[in-house]
């Protein structure tokens, strides 16, 4: 079956068919909440933040620029709306994370509910921007290129910053005895 | 780069499934070569493989409705709209008509289907952009029609030959630009350009009173 394009739906929506934008939101939303939801690690702030996105989507869909991908602009305006709820936190919160709270303990195998949690805060600790590169490249599938234009920045920056966030994320499950084998 | 930060861009490299046949026969050598770049390659797709198989959490319940349920009535405003440029409100483009000709460039990037009928007049796209009443003896004008596979409406030049107007309403698939140039014998040049190619698809010459 053919899916009608995120193009098609928008000129649709921008033509007087306003329902034609809930086929963008069914297509979007969960990627959008959970990328809100590992930069934020927090369900209500992803739950607003994803329906401000779109919100923010539909007010501004008259200015989609049609030469690139839907998806790259909307999930820049996720990335951007997470940050500014990052930002509207006290400075406390974001303590909580930087500092592992599990301690160093043997080297384990980690079964997968604890490796996804050992995660989640590992994600946290990261510093903002090695976060989202994080995001749009395993939770948003964003191809270098992809992530090169949502973040507006060279892709060999965009390269450089996944490599060291990988680099910081290994570092840090280790210090929570995660090893690889 | 250091032999590290090389063999850390090969191994990304292969993580992330871009890696070319000359970088992978590149990284096996490092592989074979280098216990330490293998105990790194190792710890890295372990990373990443649990980073790709993070359980996804499902929506919480409600939000898709209030999603829905909280967009505004309005139908979001498009771009198609009509644009108005006066050569005199613009003096570094007069001065520079009345010597080399005067470039004005609009970047247009508007939806297909956009011009409200009830102002385009009957179907007639010129009905938009511009009003009959200001249109007399000495405000002739003369008019562009666009019909193209990427862009549909007109550029209309109006106004007096003193004082001359380049109005567009255009709807268009996908960005392009409305290049209009003023010559010293009062003609205008319209040149309707895709942003992508930065090709020339349609041009036209137009002069207050007449479109040749």
């Amino acid at each position: 079956m053919n899916e009608e394009s995120d193009g098609a739906l928008v000129r649709r929506t921008c033509s007087g068919e306003p329902r034609a934008f809930e086929g963008l939101v069914r297509r979007h939303e969960k990627t959008v909440f959970n990328a809100a939801l590992r930069m934020l690690h927090d369900r209500e702030e992803a739950r607003d933040v994803t329906q401000t996105v779109f919100l923010k989507v539909y007010e501004h869909l008259g200015e989609y620029d049609p030469s690139h991908k839907f998806y790259s602009w909307i999930y820049r305006i996720a990335l951007n709306e997470s940050i500014k709820a990052l930002q509207r936190r006290k400075p406390t919160a974001a303590l909580d994370f930087e500092t592992p709270d599990g301690t160093a303990g043997p080297d384990r195998v980690f079964d997968q509910r604890e490796l996804s949690d050992s995660m989640a805060v590992a994600i946290m600790g990261l510093r903002t921007e090695h976060r989202a590169v994080i995001v749009l490249r395993h939770f948003m599938d964003c191809s270098y290129e992809d992530m090169a234009v949502i973040l507006e920045l060279p892709e060999k920056t965009v390269k450089s910053r996944l490599f060291t966030a990988r680099q910081a994320l290994k570092t840090a499950l280790e210090t929570r005895g995660w090893t690889s084998e | 780069m250091t032999a590290q930060e090389h063999a850390l861009e090969l191994i990304n490299a292969e993580i992330d499934g871009v890696i070319t046949g000359t970088q992978k026969a590149e990284l096996n050598r490092l592989l074979l070569a280098d216990p330490a770049v293998r105990a790194l390659r190792d710890e890295l797709a372990g990373v990443c493989n649990a980073l790709d198989t993070m359980p996804r959490e499902d929506l919480p319940a409600g939000l898709h409705e209030a999603i829905v349920s909280g967009l505004p009535v309005a139908t979001p405003i498009s771009h198609a709209v009509a644009r108005r440029t006066s050569f005199a409100q613009r003096p570094l483009l007069r001065y520079a008509a009345a010597f080399a000709g005067g470039l004005l460039v609009s970047a247009l990037a508007f939806q297909l289907d956009r011009l409200d009928p009830s102002q385009a007049g009957q179907g007639a796209l010129a009905g938009t952009i511009a009003d009959a009443a200001h249109v007399d003896g000495s405000h002739a004008e003369a008019r562009m029609i666009v019909n193209l596979p990427q862009a549909q409406g007109s550029v209309t030049l109006t106004g007096t030959a003193a004082d001359p107007q380049v109005v567009t309403a255009l709807q268009s698939s996908q960005p392009v630009s409305i290049v209009t140039q003023l010559h010293g014998d009062g003609v205008v040049e319209v040149q309707v350009v895709d942003d992508a190619t930065a090709s020339v698809l349609q041009r036209g010459k137009l002069r207050i009173g007449s479109a040749r």
